[in-house]
């Protein structure tokens, strides 16, 4: 018992690290060796929040709803600074999602199921929505000063995806 | 030479054995449990108010398009039915469950399987949501599983000393067990705060000091205000350099005895710090109650006396008044 108990101890710490630490390509090898087992328990693990550095933007999203009858609607996506403490402590996963993570390039596979999200919110029988576009606004952090004194920036908008609705699109019961 | 290599290498074993198997208090294991199973309880009242946009059918991400990004098989108990929001309520139905029994210690082992299990397949369900504190909480569940959390402070405990007693059983429960899942937990939580430390070192705003100057002017992450702390560059330098020093004492020095506690001391005021500033409800805390897993049991046992003589003299001075 003792000697299996070590085995797993040894085989767990040795898969923990590697994976917190991949310094060269040997180990990286011997890593995807146990990582489906890794990923398949979910011991994947990656503390880098704000590194190698956080983000010098301040950022939000808002789509554009463009109805069948081309009257159009700004559907803002909820923003954390202007909600109150105990409202954003329970909001606090869309900040993760829309704030960090969509507006991502490694996520952007997941607009599409984001753009058919707004538009169930949006429905409106006899006039659905035809065509969203998702947008990113972002502003810098204007850098530090010693004195404290701070120079308001510009905020830059860009379009993310833009997506023609289908009926299906719709279906709640896709 | 070989008499030389033996002694060595019996000195290693003895070392090993002692840090992994030598029983100690179930105790700190048992206190831990019961914050982490507040801190889960925490996280399904948080989740509850949009559970259906992050998994439900009709949710902002298609469980289809996240099985299909996914390079490798992730242990998910949702995808048995998908497209079902009823299955979603049954799992979520069994977390809570779990969650609670975990909290109490009732059928520990069994809760903190169900645990485990329920929080990978909800993290596979919506990854675009989760967080660090998410990966360690997930972590910190997987070694539960195999620890003794249930032997002290527990439902379960209660009920075989009950049992022991109804069958006139003179054996002692004893509440020491080797600590060797508890070990892994210090570990993990040590490996942490070095991948942190090694991540942002590199960074040049973490070495020029700017770091907590950006990370605090993010207006999505504000909670309550530090007045004068983040709006002077030397203050932000110094608590930049600060946080990466505490880091580095979180998985170094947090092994040198004398020094452990003013290291978690450190920490826990920089968890404390971040949590005020920032809005990011779980991850401070599941750190700071992961530091509990460092105490050293006798220093409980003190602790602990020390509440009892405190409850028991305030309630011997009231029956005096009364």
């Amino acid at each position: 018992m003792r000697l299996l108990t070590n085995a797993f101890i040894i085989f767990h710490l040795f898969v923990i690290t590697v994976w917190l630490f991949p310094l060269n390509s040997q180990l990286l090898d011997i890593m995807n060796v146990f990582k489906k087992y890794v990923i398949f328990l979910g011991l994947d693990q990656d503390y880098s929040m704000f590194a190698p550095y956080p983000r010098t933007t301040n950022r939000h999203v808002f789509a554009l709803i463009t109805f069948q009858d081309q009257s159009t609607v700004i559907w803002s996506y909820p923003r954390m600074e202007r909600l109150n403490a105990l409202e954003s402590m329970f909001k606090e996963r869309y900040r993760k999602f829309g704030n960090d993570n969509i507006v991502t390039s490694c996520f952007k596979m997941f607009l599409p199921d984001f753009v058919k999200y707004i538009a169930r919110l949006h429905q409106c029988p006899g006039n659905e929505p035809n065509l969203i576009s998702i947008y990113l606004v972002e502003k810098n952090i204007p850098p530090p000063t010693k004195d404290g004194h701070q120079e308001e920036t510009h905020p830059i908008v860009t379009n993310l995806f833009t997506y023609k609705i289908q009926a299906n699109d719709l279906n709640n019961d896709e | 030479m070989t008499n030389r290599f033996r002694t060595k290498m019996e000195c290693v074993v003895a070392i090993w054995n002692n840090f992994w198997y030598r029983p100690i208090s179930t105790r700190i294991l048992a206190a831990f449990r019961i914050l982490f199973g507040l801190l889960l309880i925490q996280f399904v009242v948080l989740l509850m108010p949009d559970f259906f946009v992050w998994f439900g059918k009709n949710g902002i991400v298609a469980s289809n398009t996240i099985n299909s990004w996914q390079p490798y098989l992730r242990f998910n108990i949702l995808n048995l039915f998908p497209n079902s929001d009823l299955w979603l309520i049954t799992v979520f139905a069994f977390f809570i469950i779990a969650a609670i029994c975990l909290t109490i210690g009732f059928l520990t082992r069994f809760s903190s399987i169900v645990v485990f299990l329920c929080l990978i397949s909800f993290h596979a369900r919506d990854y675009l949501i989760i967080n660090s504190g998410d990966n360690f909480m997930r972590l910190l569940s997987f070694w539960l599983i195999f620890s003794p959390a249930g032997q002290s402070f527990s439902i379960d405990n209660w009920l075989t000393k009950r049992n022991n007693i109804k069958r006139q059983n003179s054996q002692t429960i004893d509440n020491k067990a080797e600590p060797w899942a508890q070990r892994m937990m210090q570990i993990n939580m040590a490996l942490l705060y070095a991948q942190a430390f090694y991540k942002k070192i590199g960074g040049k705003l973490w070495q020029d000091g700017s770091a907590v100057y950006y990370s605090s002017h993010m207006e999505d992450m504000h909670r309550f205000p530090f007045v004068y702390l983040f709006d002077h560059l030397w203050t932000c330098k110094l608590l930049t350099w600060c946080t990466l020093g505490i880091e580095f004492a979180l998985f170094t020095l947090v092994w040198v005895k004398p020094l452990r506690y003013y290291v978690l001391a450190l920490g826990t005021i920089m968890h404390l710090t971040i949590d005020w500033t920032m809005n990011i409800p779980q991850f401070e805390w599941i750190m700071i109650y992961s530091y509990v897993l460092f105490i050293d049991p006798p220093d409980l046992e003190r602790f602990l006396s020390l509440v009892n003589k405190q409850v028991l003299k305030k309630s011997v001075n009231k029956s005096q008044l009364n």
